[in-house]
């Protein structure tokens, strides 16, 4: 894989805005102000720099080239690009557009950027998990003492506290910083989901007041048709399952991307099930899933699963991303 | 929690894959990215088409870095870094 190419701007770009426009609302007031209309002519002005700057990725002759899935990299604290490839996890720098590292990882089957952007860590396929520093990648796994659940890693969240993970036997495991396991007889962690060794959890993530955590579940029954898939919640301060919830996603289709070979005879990009459930930035009691035949998105609550509101029928077709926009204009 | 529609967003040709909102909230840009290979940026109080940009390859990820400078769009075999403003 070279390292950057500076191949010219290969991007073409039409500017759509168009200065000055006055626009109404439905009250007939006018909603352009002078403050948004200076913004965004400096966005058009600066637009037409965009593409001198590019990073490409090139395989070598012969190679197949893998569509990159969003798991696969992160922007890290320096905002410096670290990803994660054909066993390769590389740190790239953004602004000096040259690689700054890269090592060679085998079995890796998750990988994570911390909370803060400042480590990344990867699980195996052993049910191991190394730690990465992410200005240079250098190996700090020692720093922590984390357990080998021996079963494939399928999921990794992290906190200012905490570090969750999940693996393919179901299991879902609590790893407090502070808590000092030395002085348990045994533990060295805790077990929030104990899983039945068939049902992998994936996708998982944490709330914004870093008191749940929440992930799919990929129910496989026994004839092993029609793969049923379920937001399961845990509390993290009762450390304890709090409610769980069918999310609608297309029969057939993978959420997870290593089974993506096994499903290949899609159209397209497969369903990022990370983008179908989200929680409330700013309002930490509610998260938002797709529902409503996978058209309109139900909102729910964190602490007992009660669904809150629902919007159905958004959209014609099915919602490939939820993202909230918090208005605070609108709320005041 | 008022849920009216405020705008429909039909420009792409194609599925639309992602989106991301900068978190800058005198500047909010939505960008949109597509398999017909076109990044749009939106306008998030008019939702009008700013600018749209044209890729060689379809788009299956957008990323923001931290300081909402630079874009970046992660497509087959290649990434390609932007600048937002």
């Amino acid at each position: 894989m070279p390292a950057n190419e500076a191949d010219g701007p290969d991007v073409k770009i039409k500017k759509m805005h168009t200065m000055g426009k006055i626009k109404t609302n439905t009250d007939g007031e006018h909603v352009n102000d002078q403050e948004q209309i200076q913004v965004f002519k400096e966005l058009a002005d600066k637009s037409k720099e965009i593409g001198a700057d590019m990073i490409r990725y090139s395989p070598g002759e012969g190679e197949d080239m893998e569509c990159l899935f969003s798991e696969c990299c992160d922007v890290t604290n320096d905002n410096n690009l670290i990803q994660f490839e054909d066993g390769k996890l590389a740190l790239w720098g953004l602004k000096s557009h040259a690689k700054i590292s890269e090592i060679d990882l085998e079995k890796v089957s998750y990988v994570h950027c911390g909370f803060d952007g400042k480590e990344y860590f990867a699980g195996f396929e052993d049910g191991s998990i190394k730690v990465f520093g992410s200005a240079k990648l250098e190996d700090v796994t020692d720093d922590y003492d984390l357990p080998n659940i021996g079963s494939k890693i399928t999921s990794i969240v992290t906190s200012p506290d905490c570090l969750i993970f999940s693996a393919e036997s179901g299991k879902v495991i609590l790893y407090e910083y502070a808590f000092d396991y030395d002085d348990e007889s045994d533990e060295t962690h805790f077990v929030l989901h104990e899983g039945d060794g068939k049902n992998a959890i994936s996708c998982l993530k944490i709330s914004v007041a870093k008191n749940y955590v929440y992930g799919l579940c990929n129910k496989i029954p026994d004839d092993k048709k029609f793969k049923h898939e379920v937001v399961m919640v845990w509390n993290l301060t009762t450390k304890r399952l709090a409610h769980k919830h069918d999310l609608d996603i297309d029969q057939g289709h993978s959420s997870n991307k290593y089974e993506s070979e096994e499903n290949d005879d899609t159209d397209g990009v497969l369903e990022d099930v990370s983008k179908l459930m989200i929680h409330h930035t700013e309002d930490a009691s509610m998260m938002f899933i797709r529902g409503c035949f996978r058209k309109g998105v139900e909102i729910l609550s964190f602490d007992d699963g009660v669904k809150i509101d629902e919007m159905p029928k958004m959209h014609n077709n099915s919602i490939t991303q939820i993202i909230l926009k918090y208005d605070k204009e609108l709320r005041e | 929690m008022n849920k009216s529609l405020i705008a429909t967003l039909a420009q792409h040709t194609d599925e639309v894959t992602s989106i991301v909102l900068t978190s800058d909230t005198n500047k909010s840009i939505l960008f949109s990215a597509s398999l017909d290979m076109k990044i749009i940026a939106w306008h998030t109080k008019l939702y009008d088409a700013l600018f749209e940009i044209t890729l060689l390859h379809p788009v299956a990820t957008l990323r923001l870095t931290k300081d909402n400078e630079i874009l970046l769009a992660i497509g087959d075999s290649e990434i390609k870094q932007m600048s937002t403003l």
